[in-house]
C-alpha cells in the first residue's frame, strides 16, 4: 500500500471517530448552536408561506453523476428533499424535484413516495421529474417548469454548472426566490451573481445539519470544522517549511 | 272601519274582535252579561254538583266573606240547590265560549247557585265606616275616574328592577286602582265579581310584550372596529386575484437593452469582415502543447477524449481545430472516446467538419469506439482493460485485435492507457477534468512511461487546471484554453482560420460585456440612489 | 421505518468498495471491481429509465395539460422520430448527423448565448441587489478578466494584463482550491453518513 492510500485511510478513519465523538457528547451536553446562514432560515420561512398561501416549492437536484464525487452533493439534495416533502405533505400543492440524471430522478421520486407513506399521504410520480438528461436539456426543461408552475421558491441544491444562470433567471421571471449550492465552481459563480441565496462552498453541505435531518449531519459539522483548522495548519505549516527551505 | 275602544285599556280594536288584543278584556257584553256581572259575584258554574247548600258546601273564607262583605241592601246570591260545574265557574274569556258563559236573564241568578258571596268589593266602594286610610280612599276614587286602564309603559313585570323603582317613583302604583268600583269585573279570574280590584296594568294585565331594541349602543370607535372585522372576515372568503404581472418591466428592459447593444457589437466586425485585432501573445502553456505535438512520430497512437457540451461547440471548434491540424500533420493515429453521451457524436461531427481536407477515414486513420459508462468508475476500466471496456466502435465494428479479428489500425498495440503517446483531454466541466487528471496522472507519473496529457478547456477552466499544470511533478503537460489559447497556438503554428474569423468579434464581445456591467452596474446602483428624495435617505438614516 | 434490509446492503456495500480501494488484498479487489461493473450497467440502465420517464412524463402532462400541450407533444415527436432514425440508421450515418448538427448544436448554442446575457444581466443587478464589498470585487475582477482576455482594439495596457495573470494564478487558484476542499470535506462527511446508515437517500419503507 503506498503512502498516499494510507494517509487517505487514516483521514477516512479519524473523520468517522470524530463524527461519533461528536454525536456522542452532542447527546451528553446538549447540541450546540449553529452559527446562522441566511439561506436556510429563508428556507424554513418560504416552507411555511409554500404551505399557507398554497403555492409549490421547487427542489432541482442538479446533474450529478452517481458513481463520481458530484453524487455526495446530490445526496444532500435529497435529505433536504425528504424534509421538505414532509413539512409541504400537507399542503394543496406538494414539492416538486427536478433532475438531470437517471438515477437521481428515481431516488427523488423513491424520496417523495417515503415521506408521502410517512405521511399517509397519497404519491403522484409526477413529484420526482426528469428534466433532460443533458447539462443545458435539463436547464431548458426545468425553466419551461418553472414558467409553467406556480412557484413559491426553488432550492437548487445539486451539481450545476454555468446553465444554472437560466434557471435562476426563469425563477426571478416567474418572482419566486432561488436558493442555491453547488459543488461545481463556474455553477458556484453562476449562483453568486444570480440566486437570492447563494450558499458557498460546503455550506451546501451542511443543508441537512440545519433542517434537522439530524444529529449525525450536526456531528459530521463539528468533524468539519475539527479537521478544516487542521487542514489549515498543515498547509501554514508546509508553506513555513518550504520558505525555509526543509521541503 | 270603525275600531271598537276597549273599555278597560282604551285601545283600539278591531270591531270583529271579541276580546281586546291588549288586555284581553271583553269588549263586548250582552244583557244577559250584564245582568249575569250585575248579579253573580264568583261566576260559579250551574251544574249541580251536589245538593248542600253553600253554607255546607265551600270553604269557610267563603262563608266568612259572606258575613263580612255583605251589601246594604243587596240579597246574597242565591247560588241554588245546585252549584254550577267546575267548567261553568270558569267565566266566559278562560272557556272562550260566549254561549257557556252565565247568561241569565237579567237580573235573575244562575240556576243552580247557591248561596250568594258577598262582592269582594261593594259597588260604591268601601263603607266610610269600614275605617280604611283617606290616603286609599283617595286613590282609589282618583282611579275611579281614570278612563280604564291604559298601558302601562312605565313598568313591565318582565323586567327586574323596574318595577320597584317604578313603584318607588309613583306611589300611586301602589294603591289599587278604584276603576270602577261596583261594577262587575268582566276580564280574569274575576270576572263576575263585583267592586274587583283592577290589577295594576302594567304588571298584571297581560298584553303583548313591549318590543325592544335589539340593536346595542356602540361608539364610533366600535363600530369602525366592528366594520374592519367584518371586511376581514368577508376577503377570507373570497380569493384576490394576483397582482398582474406587468408585461415590460424594467427586466425586461434591461434584457433587451443588454442583448442589443451584445449584438451590434458581435455582428458589426463579422458583417465587415474585419479582421485587424492582433493574436496575443506567447503564453508558455499553450507552446508546451505544440512542442509536445511536434515530438509526435508518424502513426503515433494518440487518444482524444471528447468531453464538451454541444453548447460549447464554436469555442471548442477554434480551440481545437490548431492543435488537430497539427495533430493530424504529424501522421498520428486517433481514437476517439467520450464519457459523456453527447460526446461520441460530436467527435464525429468535428472529425466529419472539421478535417474533411485531410481526408482521415474512419477505421483507418481514425477510431470512434463511443461512450463509456459509468463516469469515474468506468474511466478506471477503461484504463485498466480498455478492450474489454469498449469492445466495438461507435457503428458496431470489432474494434480490437483477436484471434479471429484483425483489429483496426489506430488500436493496434493498445491494452491500456499508457500505451498511448499523447492524451488530449477536450472538456468544459471542471469536476470531469479533475476526474481525469486524478485518474490518469498516477498512472502516467509513474517511471518509464512516455504518455503526455494536455487539455483543451473552456476558457471558465483555466484557475482550476492551471495549477495542476504547475505541480510538481505536473499532473498536466499543456493547456489550450478557450479561444484565447487558440488563437496562441495558431499564432505559434500558422493555421488559425477559423480562430481569425472569430478573433474580432470576440474581442468586441468581451469589450462590449465589460463595459456593460462596469457602467451598468454602477447606473443601476448610483441612479435609483440619487432619485431618492433626501427626506426618504434621511428616514433610511 | 425504513427496511433495515436495504440499509444493510448499502453499508455492505460501500465498506466493500471503500475498503478494496485502501486495503490491496486480492479478494477485496475483485469484490470490489465486480461491484463497479455492476454499478455501471445499473448507471446505464438508469439512463434507459430517464428516457422513459421522461416520456412518460411529457405525455402525463399532454393528457392532462392542455396548456402545455404542444411542448410536451413537440418532445415526444423529436424524441420518436430521432430514436427511430438514429436507431435505425446508426449515429454515425448522414441522417444522425443532420439532426445533431442542424438541431442540436443550434439550440445550445443559442441557449448558451441567452446565459452570456443572462450573465451580463446578473453582474449589472449585483451590486444593487448586494451593495457590499464582496460584490464590489467580484465585479472588478469579472471586468478585468473580461478586458484582457479580448485583443482590447489592439491596446497594449501591460498592467493590466499583468493583473489579469495574477488574478487567474493567484487569488482565483487560491480561492477555487479553498473551496474544493471545504467541498471535498463536505463530500466525505456525506459519504460516512451514508456508510453508517445515517442518511438513506435510497428510500424504502
Amino acid at each position: 500500500m503506498d503512502n498516499i492510500r494510507i494517509i487517505g485511510l487514516i483521514f477516512v478513519l479519524v473523520f468517522f471517530f470524530l463524527m461519533v465523538a461528536a454525536a456522542v457528547i452532542s447527546r451528553q451536553r446538549g447540541g450546540r448552536k449553529l452559527r446562522g446562514i441566511s439561506a436556510f432560515t429563508r428556507l424554513m420561512r418560504a416552507i411555511g408561506l409554500a404551505v399557507e398561501a398554497g403555492t409549490r416549492l421547487h427542489v432541482s437536484l442538479g446533474r450529478g453523476q452517481p458513481l463520481s464525487t458530484q453524487s455526495a452533493i446530490g445526496y444532500v439534495g435529497l435529505s433536504i428533499l425528504e424534509r421538505i416533502a414532509k413539512s409541504t405533505s400537507i399542503s394543496d400543492r406538494p414539492t416538486i424535484a427536478t433532475s438531470g440524471e437517471s438515477s437521481l430522478g428515481i431516488l427523488s421520486q423513491d424520496t417523495q413516495r417515503t415521506a408521502s407513506k410517512y405521511l399517509g399521504d397519497e404519491f403522484d410520480p409526477m413529484r420526482g421529474r426528469i428534466t433532460g438528461l443533458t447539462p443545458y436539456s435539463y436547464a431548458a426543461g426545468t425553466l419551461t417548469m418553472i414558467q409553467e408552475e406556480d412557484l413559491g421558491a426553488n432550492m437548487l441544491i445539486g451539481s450545476y454548472g454555468s446553465e444554472a444562470g437560466l434557471i435562476t433567471d426563469a425563477a426571478e421571471r416567474s418572482d419566486s426566490m432561488t436558493l442555491g449550492g453547488t459543488d461545481n465552481l463556474s455553477g458556484q459563480a453562476v449562483l453568486f451573481a444570480s440566486a437570492q441565496e447563494p450558499l458557498i462552498g460546503e455550506e451546501t453541505y451542511a443543508g441537512g445539519a440545519y433542517l434537522g435531518s439530524g444529529e449525525m449531519h450536526t456531528a459530521s459539522l463539528y468533524a468539519q470544522d475539527i479537521l478544516r483548522w487542521v487542514i489549515i495548519a498543515l498547509i501554514i505549516i508546509g508553506v513555513i517549511l518550504n520558505l525555509i527551505g526543509v521541503i | 272601519m270603525e275600531e271598537i275602544i276597549c273599555p278597560h285599556c282604551g285601545k283600539p280594536n278591531s270591531p270583529s274582535n271579541k276580546f281586546c288584543d291588549y288586555c284581553l278584556g271583553q269588549l263586548k257584553q250582552s244583557d244577559e252579561q250584564i245582568s249575569e256581572a250585575e248579579h253573580s259575584e264568583i261566576g260559579i258554574g250551574r251544574d249541580d254538583l251536589s245538593e248542600q247548600t253553600p253554607e255546607e258546601y265551600g270553604p269557610d273564607w267563603l262563608k266568612n266573606l259572606q258575613e263580612e262583605h255583605s251589601v246594604k241592601g243587596e240579597e246574597p246570591i242565591d247560588l241554588g240547590d245546585g252549584l254550577s260545574t267546575p267548567s261553568e265557574m270558569i267565566s266566559d274569556w278562560m272557556s272562550g265560549d260566549e254561549e257557556e258563559s252565565l247568561t241569565t236573564e237579567a237580573g235573575e241568578s244562575p240556576p243552580g247557585e247557591g248561596s250568594q258571596v258577598q262582592p269582594f268589593l261593594p259597588h260604591d266602594g268601601f263603607p266610610e265606616d269600614d275605617g280604611l286610610p283617606d290616603w286609599l280612599d283617595d286613590a282609589l276614587l282618583d282611579r275611579s275616574e281614570q278612563d280604564g286602564f291604559e298601558a302601562d309603559s312605565r313598568v313591565d313585570p318582565a323586567i327586574e328592577g323596574s318595577e320597584q323603582d317604578a313603584l318607588q317613583k309613583d306611589p300611586d302604583a301602589t294603591k289599587p286602582s278604584q276603576g270602577k268600583l261596583g261594577e262587575l269585573e268582566s276580564a280574569g279570574p274575576l270576572a263576575g265579581l263585583k267592586g274587583a280590584l283592577s290589577p295594576e296594568p302594567g304588571i298584571t294585565r297581560p298584553r303583548k310584550p313591549a318590543a325592544y331594541t335589539t340593536k346595542l349602543r356602540v361608539t364610533a370607535t366600535q363600530r369602525a372596529h366592528v366594520d374592519l372585522l367584518a371586511s376581514i372576515v368577508e376577503d377570507e372568503g373570497h380569493t384576490k386575484p394576483l397582482p398582474e404581472r406587468k408585461a415590460i418591466s424594467q427586466r425586461h428592459v434591461l434584457r433587451w437593452v443588454i442583448t442589443i447593444i451584445l449584438l451590434i457589437a458581435i455582428s458589426w466586425p463579422i458583417v465587415t469582415s474585419s479582421q485587424q485585432m492582433p493574436f496575443p501573445a506567447y503564453e508558455e502553456v499553450s507552446a508546451e502543447v505544440s512542442r509536445l505535438v511536434s515530438q509526435l512520430n508518424g502513426n503515433s497512437p494518440v487518444l482524444f477524449v471528447f468531453d464538451y457540451e454541444p453548447g460549447l461547440t464554436a469555442e471548442f471548434d477554434a480551440a481545437t481545430t490548431p492543435v488537430m491540424d497539427h495533430v493530424i500533420s504529424r501522421g498520428a493515429l486517433l481514437t476517439l472516446v467520450s464519457i459523456s453521451p453527447s460526446g461520441p457524436i460530436l467527435a464525429e461531427r468535428f472529425m466529419g467538419l472539421m478535417q474533411a481536407s485531410h481526408e482521415y477515414k474512419s477505421g483507418e486513420q481514425y477510431v470512434n469506439l463511443g461512450y463509456i459508462p459509468g463516469g469515474a468508475a468506468g474511466l478506471v476500466s477503461f484504463f485498466d482493460n480498455p478492450q474489454n471496456t469498449l469492445p466495438y466502435t461507435l457503428d458496431g465494428v470489432p474494434a480490437w485485435e483477436t484471434s479471429t479479428n484483425k483489429g483496426l489500425p489506430p488500436l493496434t498495440g493498445i491494452n491500456e492507457i499508457t500505451d498511448y503517446e499523447m492524451v488530449v483531454l477536450l472538456v468544459d466541466d471542471p469536476d470531469t477534468a479533475r476526474t481525469w487528471i486524478e485518474q490518469l496522472s498516477p498512472r502516467i507519473n509513474e517511471p518509464d512511461v512516455l504518455t503526455s496529457f494536455v487539455l483543451i478547456t473552456s476558457a471558465q477552466l483555466e484557475p482550476i487546471v492551471l495549477p495542476y499544470y504547475d505541480s510538481s511533478p505536473p499532473q498536466v503537460n499543456g493547456l489550450v484554453a478557450g479561444l484565447r489559447g487558440g488563437a496562441v497556438y495558431a499564432q505559434i503554428n500558422g493555421n488559425g482560420d477559423i480562430v481569425r474569423k472569430y478573433w474580432d468579434a470576440f474581442g468586441m464581445g468581451t469589450f462590449t460585456a465589460a463595459l456593460l456591467i462596469l457602467v451598468g452596474g454602477l447606473g443601476y446602483y448610483v441612479i435609483p440612489e440619487l432619485m431618492r428624495s433626501p427626506q426618504v435617505q434621511r428616514k433610511g438614516k | 421505518m425504513r427496511n433495515p434490509v436495504y440499509t444493510a446492503i448499502a453499508i455492505a456495500v460501500g465498506l466493500v468498495v471503500l475498503a478494496g480501494y485502501f486495503l490491496e488484498f486480492e479478494l477485496l479487489v475483485n469484490l470490489r471491481i465486480v461491484l463497479l461493473e455492476w454499478a455501471t450497467i445499473l448507471v446505464a440502465v438508469a439512463l434507459l429509465v430517464g428516457v422513459i420517464n421522461l416520456f412518460t412524463v411529457h405525455w402525463r402532462k399532454m393528457s392532462t395539460e392542455p396548456q402545455n400541450r404542444t411542448n410536451s407533444a413537440v418532445l415526444i415527436i423529436s424524441m420518436m422520430l430521432t430514436l427511430g432514425l438514429v436507431g435505425w440508421f446508426g449515429p454515425t450515418a448522414p441522417i444522425s448527423l443532420w439532426i445533431f448538427n442542424h438541431i442540436q448544436v443550434p439550440i445550445e448554442s443559442s441557449l448558451f448565448a441567452i446565459l452570456s446575457v443572462v450573465l451580463i444581466m446578473a453582474g449589472v443587478r449585483l451590486l444593487r441587489r448586494k451593495p457590499n464589498l464582496l460584490s464590489i470585487v467580484f465585479i472588478g475582477t469579472a471586468v478585468v478578466i473580461l478586458l484582457m482576455s479580448g485583443p482590447l482594439f489592439g491596446i497594449d495596457l501591460p498592467a493590466l494584463a499583468d493583473l489579469r495573470t495574477w488574478i487567474g494564478e493567484v487569488p482565483a487558484v487560491a480561492g477555487a482550491r479553498g473551496i474544493l476542499l471545504g467541498v471535498t470535506l463536505g463530500i466525505v462527511a456525506a459519504g460516512l453518513r451514508i456508510l453508517m446508515g445515517a442518511d438513506r437517500p435510497y428510500g424504502g419503507s
